[in-house]
């Protein structure tokens, strides 16, 4: 146990004063204040401001109203004779759109000027206010009977209630990036740390006054400590962004996927944070037994290549769960040890995984931890100790069988 | 007896690196453990310190099983490395922690040995930052640090200019007389025979020559007769019969005990060969490592 905390406590000093710890800590806490600054200031001056030329007599816009009734746009009456003067100021981005109602025949037409991304919502309203007069006047016009008249006239309304709500979309999917992300970069810096004590022959002198399998252990849990920080790093973040205020707009969204910051609760970071160091314990694992059996630097990447793709494999099928958390290859993958750190995280952020399908995807993942640390083990006890040319998975399995 | 190596067997598949090999090395003296690559030296040194498990045989000290738990050993293995990007002192106090060394031990271990080395200036440089010479004083230091009982030097003096070479045979002096045991692994065979009282010869996984040094070499089966003489000798030691090596004026003849070698020296004079110099000597440890290990 001493000779694990002193592994421990080195590599874990070596790891948080490193350039890559500091920078990307740095750079993780700035990207999430960095977003609820954004979103925060960009609210607030996330005004439209639209210019509307109405050229007839009949379709009246009232402005005023609309200005009242929504606050993202700012209507203006535009006078006919400047139509190609605020044509210009849209063209220049003085202005954000421009809208003339003509008429031709008794048919109104909406005309919108706009310069490269269009706001559909003020169109859509004008439409709506152009469409209920033209309905209006037409019945007017035909002498259509009143009752009728009020028949037509009626709105029909559509009620929109999902019976899932998908407002926790964005910060689904920003765990399982978060997760895939932390799993693979704190898995290499095993990786790293195991093949270069190696190719710089320090585990010569290492093997001797530890023995390998503590070795193994203290640089996976220092590793996963540095993990650990990056997620509480985030968190801090978070609860700055909180206490300035930031978090509060109703608009926040990840890639146009809403976030709703509601359903962050205790539970759900619990959950990340048991699912983040039981994925990484694994991973951990096959990078650092991997690692051991390289000779050279330059054979890591292709030694660890397997590993690196089920970890991507597992975030393909998470993603795939956030669109359909309840398809049969997303339910499989979630009890698929490899995979269920990312996809039954992402049923359970999703309310699609049952208590007891969490139990048993946490008992098959600790049953799988168990059995590859025994053969991790062993092929880090061989493969440290073994400096030849190149190796081949047909070796990898030899010094397992040892 | 302290070191007692009985009937040891390491087989890697159809390979034998050692094969049923004894040696016994009593406590405070110094076994030149030699042979080509390959020969089993590396192998059996990792039998000893636990990293490699025997398929027969046993390793004890004081009649106990060979162990870093009851025994404090100091291993200089013959490829060196360090953390580069670590600082020394940091990797000599994470080296000293791990022997169980307490931090005020450690820290005054340190010091002691960064001086005597000659080079406390680089206790707070990263390993990185040292010449190839320095970094593996560095070693040497990871080494002894923890004062170990017995020490395993593997070729510790290559990489070492003549000045760093001499100061560490002074320190390998100085364990000696401390009573350390020391195995000296090494292909210079100068500093074998000038602190190893007892060698042990491997080839393909087995022992050829084991013993004492001097009795080695007393009793390996021949001595070299020296002979010096201004005159050339080519056609006279031609005609006695025996092989010879001329680097007139010194020739150099094999014989297999003092009395052959008078004999020799008397058909000389009976000749009338003028004698400058004439000395009987025993084989060198590099010629009987050449014909033994070759």
């Amino acid at each position: 146990m001493r000779a694990f905390k002193t592994v421990f406590l080195f590599h874990l000093k070596e790891n948080i004063s490193s350039k890559m710890f500091i920078i990307m800590t740095i750079v993780l806490m700035g990207l999430v204040l960095g977003f609820f600054a954004f979103t925060h200031f960009s609210s607030d001056r996330g005004v439209s401001h639209i210019g509307v030329a109405n050229e007839t007599t009949s379709y009246n816009v009232p402005l005023k109203e609309l200005n009242k009734k929504h606050k993202s746009f700012d209507l203006k009456a535009v006078s006919k004779d400047n139509i190609k003067k605020y044509k210009n100021k849209v063209k220049n981005n003085d202005r954000d759109g421009l809208i003339v109602i003509t008429e031709h025949n008794g048919f109104p037409t909406v005309t919108y000027y706009y310069n490269n991304f269009a706001d559909y919502e003020i169109t859509s309203i004008i439409q709506q206010v152009v469409q209920q007069t033209y309905l209006q006047k037409t019945i007017h016009d035909k002498h259509v009977d009143p009752s009728v008249a009020k028949a037509l006239l009626t709105n029909i309304t559509v009620q929109d209630k999902a019976l899932k709500s998908n407002d926790s979309m964005g910060l689904v999917y920003f765990f399982i990036f978060m997760m895939y992300m932390f799993i693979l970069t704190c898995g290499q810096v095993v990786s790293m740390s195991v093949s270069s004590e190696k190719t710089s022959r320090v585990m010569e002198i290492m093997i001797t006054k530890v023995r390998p399998i503590v070795m193994m252990y203290g640089k996976i849990f220092s590793s996963m400590s540095m993990g650990i920080a990056y997620i509480a790093s985030i968190g801090i973040a978070y609860l700055i962004a909180q206490q300035l205020g930031w978090t509060g707009s109703d608009s926040l969204s990840i890639f146009g996927m809403p976030l709703d910051l509601s359903v962050l609760t205790f539970n759900l970071f619990l959950s990340f944070l048991v699912y983040f160091i039981l994925g990484y314990v694994l991973f951990a694992f096959l990078f650092a037994s991997l690692s051991s059996v390289v000779s050279r630097l330059e054979d890591l990447g292709s030694v660890i290549f397997p590993a690196s793709i089920l970890m991507m494999g597992a975030f393909f099928l998470g993603i795939r769960a956030m669109t359909d958390p309840t398809d049969k290859w997303v339910t499989i993958g979630s009890y698929i040890p490899f995979f269920s750190p990312v996809v039954m995280f992402t049923r359970i952020v999703l309310e699609a995984a049952t208590p007891m399908e969490i139990g048993i995807s946490i008992v098959i993942l600790l049953a799988t931890i168990v059995v590859i640390s025994l053969l991790a083990s062993r092929l880090y006890l061989n493969g440290v100790m073994r400096y030849s040319g190149k190796t081949t998975f047909k070796d990898v399995w030899k010094m397992i069988k040892k | 007896m302290s070191l007692s190596i009985t009937d040891l067997s390491k087989h890697f598949g159809s390979t034998r690196a050692v094969n049923n090999i004894s040696i016994s090395l009593p406590k405070g003296q110094v076994l030149g453990l030699l042979g080509r690559n390959g020969a089993g030296k590396t192998t059996t040194i990792k039998m000893m310190l636990g990293l490699l498990q025997p398929n027969s045989g046993t390793i004890e000290w004081d009649g106990k099983p060979l162990s870093k738990k009851t025994l404090s050993i100091g291993y200089l293995p013959e490829e060196r490395g360090l953390y580069p990007k670590t600082k020394i002192y940091q990797q000599l106090r994470y080296f000293g922690t791990l022997e169980g060394m307490n931090k005020s031990s450690i820290d005054s271990a340190i010091d002691y040995w960064l001086d005597r080395f000659q080079i406390p200036e680089h206790k707070h440089k990263l390993a990185g930052e040292l010449s190839k010479g320095n970094q593996q004083k560095i070693q040497i230091i990871a080494t002894l640090l923890h004062d170990p009982e017995l020490i395993i030097l593997d070729e510790p003096f290559s990489g070492l200019d003549p000045v760093n070479a001499t100061m560490l045979s002074d320190v390998i002096e100085e364990q000696i007389k401390k009573g350390k045991t020391v195995i000296l692994s090494s292909h210079r065979m100068e500093q074998i025979e000038t602190f190893c009282e007892n060698v042990c010869m491997m080839k393909q996984g087995e022992i050829v020559v084991s013993g004492k040094l001097r009795e080695v070499k007393e009793n390996y089966g021949y001595k070299n007769l020296h002979i010096q003489s201004d005159e050339s000798l080519t056609e006279v030691l031609s005609s006695l019969g025996h092989l010879f090596t001329d680097k007139h004026p010194s020739y150099i003849l094999q014989v297999s005990n003092e009395t052959e070698g008078l004999s020799i020296l008397n058909s000389l004079r009976e000749k009338n060969v003028s004698i400058r110099n004439f000395s009987l000597l025993e084989p060198t440890l590099h010629e009987i490592f050449v014909e033994r290990v070759k």
